[in-house]
């Protein structure tokens, strides 16, 4: 996978000479009422990877701030099921039932997000069997916190559905997530360092990259927010193998701020 | 030009023209954990249907949403 460097207006130029990777989208979300919803289809059965670049424009508290959430937590019965969120804004959280501790809140790192800042972000999760699982988080391709254990957990709640920049919760939606969300996806495997490495542009662990193409890891869902809908509308088709469109609802808007 | 917001009571919501407002629709909008009011926002001119109610701009929402009458201030899963 070819290193990129950052070129012109979102494009992404790779160091190798090979096609230039255009990223002039995001999807802002307001944080009130904004989010996208993918319907049942993308499910991974065993080991998994979630990818995204997101950037919190907007403050924060408590419990708020879901990036990504299966559909639905309740409705599933914490079975397979999980969300990613940032409490406070700053504290990046896994929920999922942790049958070691008996609780669905598991605290991955504190600290760590800020406002008006673009973040790589990826979750592996490692299925070992249906008694053993383990999810381990990436921020612009360094591992924060240790793995969490968890009881054979797969991402299976996906096939359920998912929704981006907010919970759904006992039929309703909330905890809704202010900012920027790009190049979403998904992937049926536990991606390696490297691979993580190769979804946020190459460039140095612990730094900011820039979106690459991922064609080569075969994402089962990629959602590029924006690229293939002209930045209109409220549809955000899905690029990967699954065909699994996003929809946008309450007004979301896109943006050309983008990871750069 | 920056979004504007309002607040209405859940049953104005029949009235609200959602051509004119930036929520999808009645079934998508977003109530207070009372299910009392709701609310819907839009960029310009202020829709006819909410004529004379306060309009806050997207800092002054989301600290009324952060409030106990519209987010509860616990774990989503417990």
């Amino acid at each position: 996978m070819p290193i990129c460097l950052p070129s012109f207006a979102g494009v992404v130029q790779p160091a190798s000479g090979g096609t230039p990777f255009a990223n002039q989208y995001s999807v802002s979300f307001d944080g009130t009422d904004d989010r996208m919803n993918v319907g049942t289809g993308v499910n991974p059965t065993g080991s998994a990877t979630v990818s995204m670049w997101f950037r919190r424009t907007g403050s924060v508290s408590g419990y708020g701030g879901a990036l990504i959430e299966t559909n639905n937590i309740y409705k599933m019965g914490f079975d397979n099921t999980f969300a990613i969120s940032l409490k406070n804004g700053t504290d990046l959280t896994l929920e999922s039932y942790n049958s070691t501790t008996g609780t669905y809140t598991n605290p991955v790192a504190a600290g760590v997000v800020s406002t008006n800042t673009w973040y790589h972000l990826a979750l592996v999760l490692t299925y070992t069997d249906s008694s053993t699982s383990s999810a381990q988080f990436y921020i612009d391709g360094s591992t924060v916190g240790s793995a969490i254990t968890l009881s054979g957990r797969t991402l299976a709640g996906l096939n359920e559905g998912f929704v981006i920049a907010s919970y759904f919760v006992n039929n309703s939606y909330s905890y809704f997530f202010p900012g920027e969300v790009d190049e979403l996806s998904i992937f049926n495997s536990a991606l390696s360092a490297s691979d993580i490495s190769t979804l946020r542009g190459g460039a140095s662990a612990g730094t900011l990259g820039v979106p690459a193409d991922i064609s080569s890891l075969n994402p089962v869902g990629w959602w590029r927010m924006g690229e293939n809908d002209g930045g209109t509308g409220t549809t955000i088709t899905d690029q990967g193998s699954g065909g699994n469109n996003g929809t946008l609802t309450n007004g979301p808007t896109f943006s050309t701020t983008v990871p750069s | 030009m920056s979004r504007k917001y309002v607040i209405i009571n859940a049953d104005e919501v029949d009235s609200v023209d959602f051509s004119k407002v930036d929520e999808t629709s009645a079934d998508t909008v977003r109530f207070s954990l009372d299910g009392s009011q709701t609310f819907v926002k839009y960029i310009g001119e202020q829709p006819s249907f909410l004529s004379g109610k306060t309009e806050y701009t997207h800092s002054e929402m989301l600290t009324i949403l952060a409030t106990a009458e519209w987010s509860a201030d616990e774990p989503p899963g417990e």
